[in-house]
């Protein structure tokens, strides 16, 4: 028996579920972990069971910061774990736990890769440890340095990515779904030229040293990227920059530049046509920007 | 001397903000140092830019090369996504990479004299003071507030709090045993008090009757908020009282929803001492502001009314610094007869002379002068 658990959508999930089920009728069981991604699933013909999580009753300091720590290495002699474990990992402690693997015999699996999620990955480690195999499913993009850095330690044989381009590593294949993504079509015929230069709150650093490096020639305009990103420009640094701010990024068509601090696909492929040109700023390489641009990225320049 | 002071989180630098400016008026040559916030939910930069601060940056001193070393040698076990979000273990595992191989670059470029951090019990002040030690660079830190028993219990939080500092300044006497009882040995430890209440050293007494509630965490209050407000708001008002009730900056605009209707007046700056020192009287649970305002001379008050048997349960026993209150008639005694009472409750003594920071800096330049001998 195959199982699918999915705890976000995508077309390429639907596509995969669609076609294996024609592969291996009456073979294949889907779980999801919400009525919201059960009732998606089923506009497209798929029934799906929704699992309700329980609480594990995991005490984080008993288990994790003073017996188990599932991170190894050391610097310096210090176990890397007591630096994590004490302020950062602690507060994204999650205790929602489901068990469906003690009553089914698995074949294979395949889960959403939703790397904003536990409960999908709870069920890829059990099944590792079991032997068997598992499969991930792109459910975002995945050109985005966290992606890359958890590809090679994540409990998964292989990663299905939509595209020739979403191919980080060797264990990345791809589905087929078509040529690779288009940048969005629009007229330019009254585009500004104004630069519009991206402002993300992760970003800050390099949005102040882009700035003040006096690499930006004429006049520009700033682009907020959430309503987070849009309180904190405004409070702190709009006083000292003063240009117009717009939080409505279907603008960026209307520019012959954009200026961005890293690679996110969301936006370049999503608003920004292709005749327009996108410079990415990642000083020092923090982003890993470089690692995500393909030659079939039109018109987007990463310099470090 | 050359001094570098890593201000993370808003109250590194609040706590820390006194120090700088009186080393610096000692000519030595102070500066800020920051970081990104993971993903910047809540950056330093906001505050330090706010403040006209300037600053040096970790990414200033990024090293792309000893990140990715650092991250071939780190190993994690499956199960750790089962119960963390991938993107945040992801994250975390790169942003230890990048502070650690900073923190070290920096070093290497500037060769400070000495580093001061708020306290270890953080990311990035285990971090800065690790790289310290290995370095030979003294690291100085602080008491960061109310030493807890049940967090020394769960996770040996004041055990932990001097692995790698050369010295560890507390706010009194009392703290500094119970660092002592966590088993930090005596040589690191320097009884100076709290350098941020220095300033409100020898201040004019306040005429006002003004009772300030600050609040702890909302989860982390014993008994029934709304009705324990609710009761405090019609005494005040009956009794032609200000009332000021001032929550944790986490949880300004969710603690106004859940308290609106009833009648009080707001605080919501995060920095609460201006208002504690011109308070008569502070109600509080299990707090840092007890400290402080005890510090301060103004009478502090374990507030809880409907739950005052759990509270005498928890850290009040330890720090016995407060009556608990759970009725009126307390509250009425504590206004009428403010200065004379709180001798009688506080077994808690801290020097506030306005000497803190004083004490701190000449420890710091004692022992760089033995260095340099």
């Amino acid at each position: 028996m195959h199982l699918y658990a999915i705890s976000r959508i995508s077309d390429l999930v639907v596509l995969d579920i669609l076609k294996q089920q024609q592969k291996h009728s009456g073979n294949i069981q889907v779980v999801t972990f919400s009525d919201d991604v059960s009732a998606r699933l089923s506009n497209y013909g798929i029934h799906s069971q929704v699992i309700q999580h329980l609480d594990s009753g995991v005490d984080y300091y008993d288990k994790f910061l003073n017996n188990e720590s599932p991170i190894s290495g050391e610097v310096d002699g210090m176990p890397l774990w007591k630096v994590l474990g004490i302020d950062r990992l602690n507060f994204w402690h999650d205790r929602r736990t489901v068990d469906i693997l003690s009553t089914l015999q698995l074949d294979s699996l395949t889960i959403s890769f939703d790397i904003y999620d536990i409960l999908v990955w709870q069920i890829a480690s059990i099944a590792k440890e079991r032997g068997i195999p598992v499969r991930a499913i792109q459910t975002h993009s995945v050109r985005e340095r966290e992606s890359f850095d958890l590809l090679p330690i994540l409990p998964i044989d292989e990663l299905v990515v939509s595209y020739e381009a979403d191919k980080l590593t060797d264990k990345c294949t791809v589905f087929n779904i078509g040529q690779n993504r288009k940048r969005v079509q629009a007229e330019q015929e009254n585009a500004q030229d104004e630069t519009a230069v991206i402002f993300d709150k992760r970003d800050e650093y390099q949005f102040r040293r882009f700035l003040m490096s006096g690499q930006l020639r004429g006049a520009f305009s700033v682009f907020v990227t959430d309503a987070r990103s849009e309180e904190l420009y405004y409070r702190y640094l709009h006083p000292r920059i003063g240009v117009n701010v717009y939080d409505d990024l279907n603008l960026l068509r209307l520019r012959k530049r954009v200026v961005m601090f890293r690679f996110i696909e969301d936006i370049v492929y999503k608003f920004v046509p292709e005749s327009v040109l996108v410079d990415i700023y990642d000083f020092g390489g923090i982003n890993l920007s470089q690692q995500f641009v393909r030659d079939s990225d039109k018109n987007v320049k990463v310099h470090t | 001397m050359k001094i570098f002071v890593f201000a993370g989180l808003q109250h590194h630098y609040l706590k820390l903000r006194d120090l700088v400016r009186a080393l610096q008026e000692k000519q030595h040559n102070v500066s800020w140092l920051t970081a990104n916030n993971a993903i910047n939910i809540d950056p330093p930069t906001d505050y330090l830019i706010r403040s006209g601060e300037s600053f040096i940056h970790l990414f200033d001193y990024y090293d792309s090369d000893g990140v990715g070393h650092i991250l071939a040698q780190l190993n994690t076990n499956p199960y750790i996504f089962g119960s963390f979000q991938p993107f945040w273990v992801g994250y975390s595992m790169r942003e230890f990479a990048e502070t650690w191989t900073a923190v070290h670059q920096l070093i290497n470029l500037e060769q400070p004299d000495a580093m001061l951090i708020l306290h270890e019990n953080n990311f990035w002040g285990r971090i800065v003071a690790l790289a310290c030690e290995t370095k030979g660079i003294p690291c100085y830190s602080f008491q960061e507030g109310m030493l807890r028993q049940s967090d020394q219990d769960k996770w040996n939080k004041q055990g932990l709090a001097a692995d790698s500092s050369t010295t560890l300044f507390c706010w009194s006497e009392n703290d500094r045993q119970q660092y002592l009882d966590a088993g930090i040995t005596d040589e690191k430890l320097f009884v100076s008090g709290p350098c941020h209440l220095d300033k409100y050293h020898n201040r004019p007494p306040t005429t006002n009757k003004l009772v300030t509630l600050a609040m702890p965490l909302i989860s982390h209050w014993k008994g029934n908020l709304v009705e324990d407000v609710q009761q405090l708001s019609d005494f005040c008002k009956r009794n032609n009282i200000n009332l000021v009730v001032r929550f944790h900056p986490r949880e300004v605009e969710h603690g106004h929803q859940l308290l609106k209707g009833i009648w009080y007046n707001k605080y919501d700056e995060y920095d609460p001492l201006p208002l504690i020192a011109q308070s008569s009287v502070v109600l509080v649970q299990h707090s840092t502001i007890a400290l402080e305002a005890i510090g301060l001379g103004i009478p502090v008050v374990e507030y809880a009314p409907s739950a005052s048997d759990e509270v005498e349960q928890s850290w009040h026993s330890h720090y016995k610094v407060a009556p608990i209150i759970d009725d009126y008639a307390g509250l009425q005694i504590i206004l009428d007869e403010v200065r004379d009472v709180d001798e009688n409750w506080v077994r808690y003594h801290i020097p506030i002379d306005g000497m803190a920071c004083e004490r701190v800096a000449m420890v710091i330049e004692n022992e760089m002068s033995k260095l340099q001998r």
